[in-house]
């Protein structure tokens, strides 16, 4: 019969310090600090208490989709600022088909205007798999973060119109900066682009009219 | 003691050992998830505190299930029959000079005798149930009662023979100056009867009766509602009260300085209660071969040194009484043991 009597006691040993280091360690922290993600090498509790502490979650994080429209935190979306022009790329690649649009017309004319006038998404039937972003040509429809949408009512709360789908630019570039840096750039990048060739198109226009034909 | 005085003791006993008992398995839970690095539960109450009284409702609202088969009788007394002896257990515990409900002249074989009964109740629970898992939880939980009996009974059996006395509360008294633990004798003893402590109460690592990982939950598998509750009660009675026997019988028991007798007696039992506590955050269980080995080959002829160690120990002039004692013990402890072997020379018994 073997004892593997110092090992016991070294087994002891560990649980203990991890004991004491629960409390030594937690004291400064009444909750996770700076919602950091915990590391495997951190020392004292692991645990995170969710409703009171929630962990950071990863930028790229998808859940429901959301618009996007132009402006800053407490501005109310306008026509113009929405950046959404209903072309129905989203709601063709959508592979279980959870978003509805309708296109806006406009009130006198009766001719359609692109934009939309109505805006649906289910979230029971959504699969979160973020087709409608990717494919998006606009940056108009991005993946959000929220994941705390269970509740006891189905009807309604579980259709979301667009006044519950569209967040202002500033609050996106809030909750994705790297997305929304990088976004920027390439529409940066681009509207120098077409500056350039603008400018390279004038410039080859200009001496046109100087010159005979 | 009056009838009046021994009324409000039972009364007192009564009342206060559920809020014990639940503290305990508060306590325990707790302790577990510290050295888990969890908190262990936060939800109810600050701290979790009332989460004991949550659970006690879950428990009282339960459907009592019997599995179809069962031997009623033995089923339903089985949880009765278990709680009993380990409230009477507290009736010999003396919690300072003169506050002990009986102070018996033979209590610690009161103590000894009481507590056997569970393994009964263990019993009636595996056999009414009618369930293999029960069964062999049952089976276990005797066997291996009955083998760390015999050690934890001779070692009980030294401090009876350097105390002169059965009656706890006498025992105590010799303590006077000088706790048994201080002894090379008591401190061998002590360390063998928490083991036998931890096996006799189917604590880790000695849980085998309610293995988990292999008998479901042992002997109260069939067993749901308050019926549960009240083995878990039981279990956790016998671990406050084989830990208050522990702290009385050489740790002292209620003597201590400044504060109350009573207070010493809490603070000692329920460092022994974390330190059972601690193993079973620690350590795995035993498998039942190593469990029978351990006791009948390293724990009794430990067990048996140290009868004749304490009276060497008693005999010889102090320097020489003690080394004789400790040389006497360390040894047989090692022979038995044989941890001083190195695994490769060492010829398993194939047979085990």
């Amino acid at each position: 019969m073997q004892l593997y009597g110092v090992e016991l006691l070294r087994g002891l040993g560990i649980t203990f310090s991890h004991f004491v280091r629960t409390y030594v360690k937690g004291v400064g922290r009444k909750f996770a600090q700076g919602n950091v993600r915990q590391l495997p090498t951190q020392d004292g509790i692991f645990t995170v208490p969710y409703p009171e502490e929630k962990l950071a979650v990863p930028e790229r994080l998808r859940v429901l989709p959301f618009l996007i429209y132009n402006g800053n935190t407490g501005q109310p979306a306008t026509e113009e600022s929405i950046r959404c022009t209903a072309c129905g790329i989203c709601a063709k690649v959508c592979p279980p088909q959870c978003i509805w649009i309708v296109q806006a017309k406009d009130a006198v004319a009766g001719k359609p205007k692109p934009k939309p006038a109505e805006f649906t998404i289910d979230m029971d039937v959504c699969m979160n798999c973020g087709f409608c972003s990717e494919y998006c040509p606009f940056d108009a429809i991005k993946m959000g973060h929220d994941f705390e949408l269970s509740n006891s009512e189905r009807d309604k709360s579980h259709i979301f119109e667009m006044d519950r789908l569209l967040v202002p630019t500033e609050n996106y570039a809030k909750t994705h900066p790297g997305a929304w840096a990088e976004e920027e750039a390439k529409r940066q990048a681009a509207a120098a682009k077409k500056a350039a060739t603008a400018a390279a198109a004038a410039a080859a226009a200009k001496p046109a009219p100087g010159t005979p034909p | 003691m009056g009838l009046i005085g021994i009324l409000i003791g039972v009364v007192l006993i009564l009342a206060l050992a559920p809020v014990v008992m639940m503290y305990a398995t508060w306590m325990e839970r707790k302790t577990i998830a510290r050295m888990q690095d969890r908190f262990g539960p936060t939800r109810v109450g600050r701290y979790g505190l009332l989460q004991p009284l949550a659970d006690g409702v879950k428990m009282l609202t339960k459907e009592d299930i019997v599995p179809r088969g069962a031997d009623r009788m033995a089923h339903t007394l089985a949880p009765i029959v278990i709680v009993i002896p380990a409230l009477l257990l507290f009736a010999v515990i003396p919690l300072g000079p003169k506050i002990i409900l009986a102070d018996l002249n033979t209590g610690l074989l009161f103590f000894l005798a009481v507590s056997s009964v569970e393994t009964l109740a263990i019993f009636m629970a595996g056999w009414g149930s009618r369930s293999k898992f029960s069964l062999l939880g049952a089976i276990r939980s005797a066997a291996q009662i009955i083998a760390y009996e015999v050690p934890m009974v001779l070692n009980l059996a030294v401090v009876v023979m350097m105390a002169g006395s059965m009656s706890t509360a006498e025992i105590v008294q010799a303590q006077t100056g000088r706790w048994f633990l201080a002894t090379p004798w008591g401190f061998a003893g002590f360390a063998v009867f928490f083991i036998c402590a931890l096996a006799e109460v189917n604590r880790t690592p000695f849980d085998l009766p309610e293995a988990e990982s292999e008998l479901v939950g042992g002997f109260h598998t069939e067993y749901s509602g308050m019926k549960f509750a009240l083995f878990y009660m039981a279990e956790y009675l016998s671990v406050f009260a084989v830990s208050a026997l522990g702290a009385t019988l050489f740790l002292g028991g209620w003597m201590g300085p400044i504060l109350p007798g009573w207070a010493w007696l809490l603070i000692k039992t329920y460092g022994l209660v974390f330190v059972m506590i601690w193993i079973r955050g620690t350590w795995p269980r035993f498998r039942i071969d190593q469990l029978m080995a351990f006791a009948w080959k390293c724990l009794l002829p430990v067990s048996l040194a140290n009868v004749l160690a304490a009276g060497v120990w008693y005999i010889l002039p102090a320097p020489w009484g003690a080394l004789t004692c400790t040389l006497l013990l360390a040894a047989t402890f090692l022979i038995t043991s044989q941890l001083w072997i190195p695994k490769a020379r060492r010829v398993e018994n194939p047979a085990l």
